[in-house]
């Protein structure tokens, strides 16, 4: 049972971050295993996927950050797509903020919950806010999204050392049941990127996908990453 | 720059993009009054009270 008021602003804090901690922080953390998994076959380091999840904190659009780079996407049109994969955040902040405002806080305060605007807390805060007082609704809406935020960090953490430690699979070992293509006509198939995605995508046995010679570092990327989504060592792919 | 610093630029250049959104949602939900006479609900507002 949640109060509909709690004895201290700082209270309210812990109280919204108690709240997080149930199922809102396991649904949004087992999104960012994923997201970890997949930093990880992009060749991100920890830190870098860290980083990520701390400053853009926006899954559809760290996807396409990591989708669009493995694209070899020109950086202006990759930031534009990630920009407009996060225009839902005008309106919900719109809408959320004037009912966290308070004159105790500063300027400075609504900036920093802004970043932790995301779907969950804001359903969350737009549904308990107005049953509090008005100088708890900001704590609240902190602690239960920056409890969120930790949360998506431990999934990202979590889900990059899984991924690491997948056990090694290789296609190799099972290429009977792996389509026979030679290894002309797969050259000719990479000669995009998105046909070296395919012709990886295809379990070509190892080493038979030309992908490094026709598209260069592009094509070693995609190489290296389905290779890696095969649980293959990252340094055998190398050429 | 290397590729590695470069990496880290773009993803630091999302996080602002992403950022932005968020920026000016707080920049315009600073004019807007929750309890100006004219929001919904209010006496003075051209909105229906919702019945309870």
């Amino acid at each position: 049972v949640t109060p509909d008021a709690f004895a201290s602003p700082r209270a309210a804090w812990k109280g919204g971050a108690v709240e997080a901690l149930g199922v809102p922080a396991a649904v949004l953390g087992a999104g960012y295993i994923g997201f970890g998994a997949l930093a990880f076959d992009a060749d991100f380091s920890l830190a870098l996927a860290l980083f990520s999840t701390m400053t853009i904190w926006a899954l559809p659009g760290q996807i396409a950050l990591i989708e669009l780079r493995e694209l070899g996407t020109a950086a202006p049109a990759l930031v534009l797509a990630v920009m407009l994969t996060s225009a839902r955040f005008l309106p919900m902040t719109v809408t959320l903020l004037p009912l966290l405002r308070h004159p105790a806080y500063r300027t400075w305060h609504y900036y920093l919950a802004g970043h932790f605007v995301a779907m969950t807390g804001w359903a969350v805060a737009v549904r308990r806010c107005p049953m509090l007082p008005l100088e708890q609704r900001l704590p609240y809406f902190l602690g239960f999204a920056i409890a969120l935020w930790l949360a998506c960090l431990a999934g990202t953490a979590a889900g990059y050392f899984a991924s690491s430690s997948l056990p090694n699979w290789s296609p190799s070992a099972s290429s009977s049941s792996t389509p026979s293509i030679s290894s002309s006509s797969s050259a000719a198939r990479c000669a995009t990127a998105r046909a070296c995605w395919r012709c990886c995508a295809a379990r070509l046995p190892d080493r038979s996908c030309s992908c490094h010679a026709a598209m260069g570092p592009a094509g070693g990327r995609h190489h290296r990453r389905h290779g890696g989504l095969r649980g293959r060592s990252r340094l055998e792919e190398e050429p | 720059v290397s590729a590695g610093l470069e990496l880290w630029l773009l993803v630091a250049i999302c996080g602002l993009a992403t950022f932005a959104w968020r920026g000016a949602g707080v920049f315009v939900s600073g004019g807007i009054n929750p309890n100006s006479p004219c929001s919904p609900g209010s006496a003075a507002s051209p909105m229906p009270r919702s019945p309870r």
